[in-house]
């Protein structure tokens, strides 16, 4: 059951991070876009500049996941190296809880966040005057794709008695 | 300043990171400790405020911008062509092969913001070149993984739009201040790669093929669209035509453009594996940055780097003393940490100390990098020595590789001597702007 689990969660990081790197393409049209609008149309396009910077803080949550998936988050592995073999999956059990926590802290306070600003109809100062709360919920919702990976660390840690 | 707090999370920061806990976790949870211990759990709502309020600022979509242009010239095969037009220029000086890997390094981070980026792609053609021409292992891998590392100096640079999104200052100023500091370094590699070449001519035999200067010609003009690509992005922040994000914008779009109609190496699984990798890098990045900006709130609240100014201040130590601290500090740190890493706790820091002994923004920006540019060619983390190992043959070694690179590092201490003795010249490019 959890090994099905597990493979569930690497899918479906696999595709949220297939998501957010053409979310990276989207993002350059809409900057170009700008760049078009305020040098050929000789009319700078405000909604573009906006939307481009609340598909950064997208960006930066929810590849998240992903990226613990490929285990490209930095470390530093100056002492862990060193670790004996037997207690690696001890220590990567840990980092993992403590990932896990500190994700679920965020998801927490970013969902409250996100309600608040909802029930207090947070937004923009911008001509667009856009509703804050979508922009706040990609924080939660990112890092829930994220706290999914540290759960799935965590079952593998169990499952797999091979390499960790 | 709460003393007591102040020790707990930087010594929790400390023993998170030695650990083995990834740098932004680290940073996100001893903030998340400091803030519970000043203000309880209820002070926790300012999390997402922060993250947001940071991630809020337009010059960061350079970012991805700018290492997604990064990529896409990566996958073009430009490093072959920059490493055979740069080697036929300088082909008959002693050590010219090494020398032409500098200036193709050099050229190509004019146009990627990341030295590992730099130091693999520039490095698979150059190291098994030199390897085949009879070049000592040390000196040719110990040239590519130093001159990887310019792509941080040289605009346009993802290290110093970090260090202007927390320094709050002028990316496009820094970027221009980082140009004749990055020629300069590259000079003085050069320099040092001839001494080497002449006092040891074995290790850097000249090769006896013939080079014709129509050859070196055709050579320079397979590289136009790259050098275009280079003016059109780097000069339209110079004279102030675009933001560098929409330089990056520009410039990204250009390399596609280059990637699809000039090197015709554009298919849909390059495409998007450009986009993944792009995100990757973008995505630790940025999630480093954005814990970094919150444990950089706690340090503003608990007031230590305005005390640590004003300890500073008032110890009334001597400037170079100061500077050497800081820079022997940021050496160290970037022995154990990657560059975004040591920009972004650092900076925060080390800055208001730098600004009441009187040096300029944009210069310690440029001595940062240079610092950050020895980092990642000083073991144990240094990532442009492993880089290297991995695309080199395996009769190279890691012991090789670190032996070649050290002498590099000495060189960048002369340029960061040459530039605190004259600090104007990194200032007198912006100064112009």
């Amino acid at each position: 059951m959890s090994g099905k689990i597990v493979k569930f969660i690497d899918k479906l990081n696999d595709a949220i991070g297939i998501i957010t790197g053409f979310a990276t393409f989207l993002l350059l049209l809409m900057v170009l876009w700008g760049v078009f609008a305020r040098y050929v149309l000789r009319s700078p396009s405000h909604i573009a500049l906006e939307i481009s910077g609340y598909f950064m803080v997208l960006l930066s949550f929810l590849g998240a996941g992903y990226i613990l998936l490929k285990e490209k988050h930095v470390s530093v592995q100056v002492l862990t190296v060193k670790i004996p073999e037997k207690y690696k999956k001890l220590h990567q059990l840990s980092v993992n809880i403590i990932l896990a926590l500190f994700s679920f802290l965020i998801i927490y306070e970013g969902i409250s966040f996100t309600i608040l600003s909802y029930t207090e109809n947070y937004r923009s100062t911008s001509l667009l005057n856009f509703p804050l709360w979508i922009v706040f919920a990609t924080i939660p919702f990112g890092t829930f794709f994220f706290f999914l990976q540290t759960i799935r660390n965590i079952l593998k840690t169990f499952t797999d008695n091979k390499d960790y | 300043m709460d003393i007591f707090v102040t020790f707990v999370i930087l010594g929790l920061l400390i023993l998170m990171l030695l650990y083995g806990i990834p740098v932004f976790a680290s940073l996100g949870i001893s903030s998340v400790v400091a803030i519970v211990m000043t203000k309880g759990v209820e002070g926790l709502t300012v999390i997402p405020e922060i993250y947001y309020e940071k991630m809020d600022n337009f010059v960061l979509i350079a970012i991805p911008l700018f290492i997604l242009m990064g990529e896409i010239l990566f996958h073009t095969g430009i490093g072959s062509d920059l490493y055979k037009m740069a080697s036929r220029w300088t082909n008959r000086i002693p050590g010219g092969l090494a020398m032409g890997t500098v200036v193709a390094s050099t050229v190509f981070g004019a146009m990627c913001g990341v030295s590992v980026a730099g130091a693999a792609t520039i490095g698979a053609f150059a190291v098994p070149e030199m390897l085949r021409r009879g070049y000592d292992r040390s000196l040719a891998t110990g040239s590519v993984a130093a001159s990887g590392a310019l792509a941080l100096l040289i605009p346009p640079s993802i290290g110093f739009i970090l260090y202007g999104a927390v320094a709050d200052e002028s990316v496009g100023r820094l970027f221009i201040a980082g140009i004749l500091p990055g020629i300069v370094l590259a000079i003085c590699m050069m320099i040092y790669i001839f001494v080497v070449a002449v006092v040891t001519p074995h290790k850097a035999p000249i090769p006896d093929e013939k080079i014709t200067w129509k050859m070196r010609f055709e050579s320079l003009f397979r590289c136009w669209a790259a050098l275009f690509l280079i003016i059109l992005v780097l000069g339209s922040i110079y004279f102030g035509i675009a933001t560098p994000t929409e330089s990056a914008a520009i410039g990204a779009a250009g390399a596609f453009f280059l990637a699809f109609f000039v090197y015709k190496s554009l298919n849909w699984k390059v495409f998007s594996d450009i986009l993944l990798s792009t995100m990757k890098t973008t995505g630790m990045i940025l999630f480093i940055f954005i814990n970094a900006m919150l444990f950089g709130y706690i340090l503003t609240r608990l007031q230590v780097p305005q005390h640590l100014a004003s300890l500073v201040a008032e110890a009334h130590m001597a400037k170079w003393a100061v500077l050497t601290s800081v820079i022997i500090l940021l050496i160290f740190l970037g022995m154990f940490l990657d560059g975004a890493s040591v920009i972004l706790i650092a900076t925060p820091i080390l800055l208001p100390v730098m600004e009441v002994i009187g040096y300029d923004k944009i210069w310690f920006g440029v001595i940062l990098m240079i610092t950050i540019e020895m980092a990642v060619i000083t073991p144990p983390v240094g990532l442009n020595l492993y880089v290297i190992k991995s695309i080199a043959p395996d009769t190279v070694t890691l012991k090789d590789i670190i032996t070649g690179a050290m002498p590099f590092v000495f060189v960048e201490i002369l340029v960061i001597i040459f530039f605190i003795l004259f600090p104007k010249t990194v200032l007198w490019l912006p100064m112009k702007m």
